[in-house]
This record gives structure tokens, sequence and C-alpha cells, in this order.
């Protein structure tokens, strides 16, 4: 039984892995592509990615093998001063898994490299990005007091990552508020600055003139 | 392992994509960013007639905070064509299947402009099939409403994240205006008052040559 679905678990990644059901974008190899996204702590974060090349004699896009192509993530906090995180080399097609450990702004970074001679192929890079647990490998479950169980489960977690998110939120508005505080009370200073300034001026000006005219002897 | 269970398992993976794309909702944006002048292109495929995608995008950084954004359907004809917008929400019906184009172009200003995209196929509620009794069915109906209301939040927290962004764009704009400004100030006063003193001592110098 055991077997049985550990067995599933295998197919259903070799299936999934290179049926990517996301965008994707031509470039071409070597080229390093950044996404940023906000995470919040403790956040799953899934990149279902695949690589593929292409083919001169098939005139199309054919999945990379692993010979072919390494592709190299990157995860850089931008909050942090751009401190990388994970740097992971990986095979062209799969599943990249990332555990957020402060909240803040990440930078994924995907560059395709070849490990060949051929630097230069033309690449097409599939991506889709998963929020949280994977929920949804299961098999079909008959008993429908399962599906319902299932189907709160999948809404508690979406609860939970809106509550995730309002904490960065919070965090992020008392950020906006220190550097409003911090605005106010740089226009107070420096106007006082400005009338010290100008009051100097004016004395500095009347001072020069009157030694000037007593020079003249005008006064 | 007979040969039976290996029948069942290629049957029940056949059925995992509708299993999985019913399961869960996701509406998770990435950011990319985009340099000046430049355009930028994803692409996404349409494999079926019942699906649309969801795509929504606001400009998060960078100067007027406004892109261009086309929409190109598999055929060549352009389905959406926006100027300058700061963000917009689309559901993109299937207008036949096949390669969709995204072009985002940074043709307005200097700066850099970091966009957050959300580009997905929109996932079915989450609805099963089968046989269910009354009760059942109600609890999915109010299941379904709950996961609906959920997305709506989403899409609000993720609008005030951009209203956020520019907010604190506004703030730090703020500050380096009050600092270079006052700069200014001081040093046309001091220069205003240092050419005024010198103008007045020419004068009185060249009344003097002409008097004495």
């Amino acid at each position: 039984m055991l077997f049985d679905n550990f067995l599933q678990l295998i197919f259903l990644w070799l299936y999934m892995s290179s049926k990517v059901s996301g965008f994707y974008y031509y470039g071409n190899g070597g080229d390093r592509k950044c996404f940023s996204k906000e995470l919040s702590k403790e956040t799953l974060l899934n990149i279902q990615y695949n690589v593929q090349s292409y083919d001169e004699n098939m005139k199309t896009y054919v999945n990379a093998n692993n010979q072919e192509f390494d592709v190299l993530f990157d995860v850089e906090e931008t909050f942090d001063d751009n401190h990388r995180v994970v740097s992971q080399k990986m095979v062209p097609s799969g599943l990249f898994t990332f555990l957020a450990i402060e909240s803040g702004e990440h930078r994924f970074c995907i560059s395709p490299q070849a490990t060949k001679w051929m630097s230069k192929g033309k690449t097409k890079v599939t991506l889709e990005f998963l929020i949280g647990k994977d929920a949804q490998i299961d098999s079909k479950k008959k008993s429908s007091f399962q599906t319902l169980h299932n189907k709160i489960n999948i809404l508690n977690e979406k609860v939970l990552e809106i509550r995730r998110e309002q904490k960065l939120i919070r965090e992020r508005e008392a950020l906006f508020r220190d550097a409003s505080e911090s605005v106010n009370s740089s226009a107070m200073w420096w106007t006082i600055v400005q009338l010290i300034v100008l009051i100097g001026t004016c004395a500095w000006q009347m001072r020069h003139l009157r030694t000037f005219f007593v020079k003249q002897k005008v006064l | 392992m007979t040969s039976l269970s290996y029948s069942i398992i290629a049957a029940i993976l056949l059925c995992v994509p509708n299993l999985v794309q019913a399961a869960s909702s996701n509406y998770a944006p990435v950011a990319i960013n985009l340099p000046a002048f430049s355009k930028e292109c994803l692409y996404f495929d349409l494999v079926s007639h019942d699906d649309s995608l969801v795509v929504s995008y606001q400009v998060l950084a960078g100067g007027n905070f406004e892109v261009d954004f086309q929409i190109t359907a598999p055929d060549g004809t352009e389905i959406v064509n926006e100027k300058q917008k700061k963000f917009s929400d689309f559901l993109v019906r299937s207008y036949g299947l096949g390669q969709y184009e995204f072009c985002f172009s940074n043709t307005y200003g200097t700066a850099l402009k970091k966009i957050e995209i959300v580009l997905e196929l929109e996932k079915g509620s989450i609805a099963s099939e089968g046989e269910e009794s009354p009760e059942d069915i109600i609890a999915s109906n109010s299941i379904e409403e709950i996961d609906r209301s959920l997305l709506m939040i989403t899409k609000t927290m993720s609008n005030l994240r951009g209203r956020e962004h520019r907010n604190k764009s506004t703030v730090e704009s703020t500050g380096s205006r009050l600092t270079w400004l006052s700069l200014l100030i001081m040093g046309v006063t001091v220069g205003i008052s240092v050419l005024q003193a010198l103008i007045i001592q020419f004068f009185f110098q060249s009344r003097s040559r002409n008097y004495v």
C-alpha cells in the first residue's frame, strides 16, 4: 500500500515536472533573469520550472537533457543588502523549493548555463510560482466528507497566507511612518537653519556696508 | 504490482491535471524589473477553450509609475493595447488556442520600473465532481463563496501594496526635495546679499571718484 502511494507520487512528480502550466519567456543560454517576490517569514515557495533549448534539426524547442544545461538558482534578500541566501545548481526541469527565513522582498534569479561548448543556445524557460504547501497531491478520495475536509484545509491555508501578508503590511507601514516623521522633523530643522543663515547674512551685510561707508566718510 | 494497478495509476495520472487545477487557486504576484526604454514579453499557451487567463499588473516603483501593455492573441491580433497605466486587471477568455503574448514597454522616462505581474490560468473554483447529498452541496457552495471572498481580499491587499509603494516614493521624494531646495535657498540668499553689498560699494566708489 505504501509502495503504491510512493510510486504514484514518483509518477506524479515526473508527469508534473515536464508539464509546467505557467508563463514562459525566451532567452539565450547564459542569460540571468530575475523575479522579485514579497515573502513573509516561513512561507514556502515552490517554483516549477522547465528549460527547453532550441533544436536546430527539428526547428522547435525540446526539453533539454541533464548533460546539456544546468540551471543555476539564486535567491537574494533585497531588504538585507542583497544578501545571497541560496545558490543552487539544478537539472533543467523540476521543482525549486525555498523557505523564507525573514520577511521581505526576495529576488529569485534563474540562469540556464550550458555545460557543453555551445554557450549561446536559445532557450525557452517556463515558470510557475506556487505558494504554500502542495495541497493538491491527493489521490481521488471517494468519501465526500474527505473532499470537504480537503477543501477546508485549502481555505485554511489561504487564510493563513492572508494573515502573513497582513503582518508584512504592518511592518511596511511602520517603516513608512518612520520615513514620514523624519521628513516632518527635517522640514522643521531646515527652516530653522535657513532662518539662521538669513539673519547671519543680514547682519554681515549691514556690518560690511557700515565699515565701508565709515571708510568713505559718508557716515 | 500487477498490470491492473499500472493502468489504474495511468488513469489517475490523466485525471490529475484537473484535480491539481481544481484544488488550489493560486494568486501569486511576482515582480520584474524593466529598464528604461526596454520591452519585456511573457508568453502563455492556452490549450483548452474553457480556460481563461488571469492577468493583472501594477507598477511598484519607478518614475511616474506608468507602463505600456499589450496582449497579442495567437493569430497575431492585438487584444489589448494600453498606454501609460498604473495598474490593470484582465480576465482573458479564449481567443483561440495557442501562444498569447504579454508585453510591457517602458517607453516614457528614464527610470527603471518594477512591475508586479500575475499571469496564471484561472483555476476553477474548488468544485468537485460526483454525487453529493444536499447537505454536502450546501457546504460546497458555502466553501466556494468563502473562496471567492478570500480571492477578493487577496486582490485588494495587492492593490494596497501598490498604493503603499507609491506613497513611500512620494514621501522620499518630499524629503529629498526639501533638502535640496533648502540648500538652494540658502545659497541664493547668501549670493544675493553679497551681490547687493558689492554693487552698493561699486556705486559709492564711483560717486566718490566723481565728487572728490
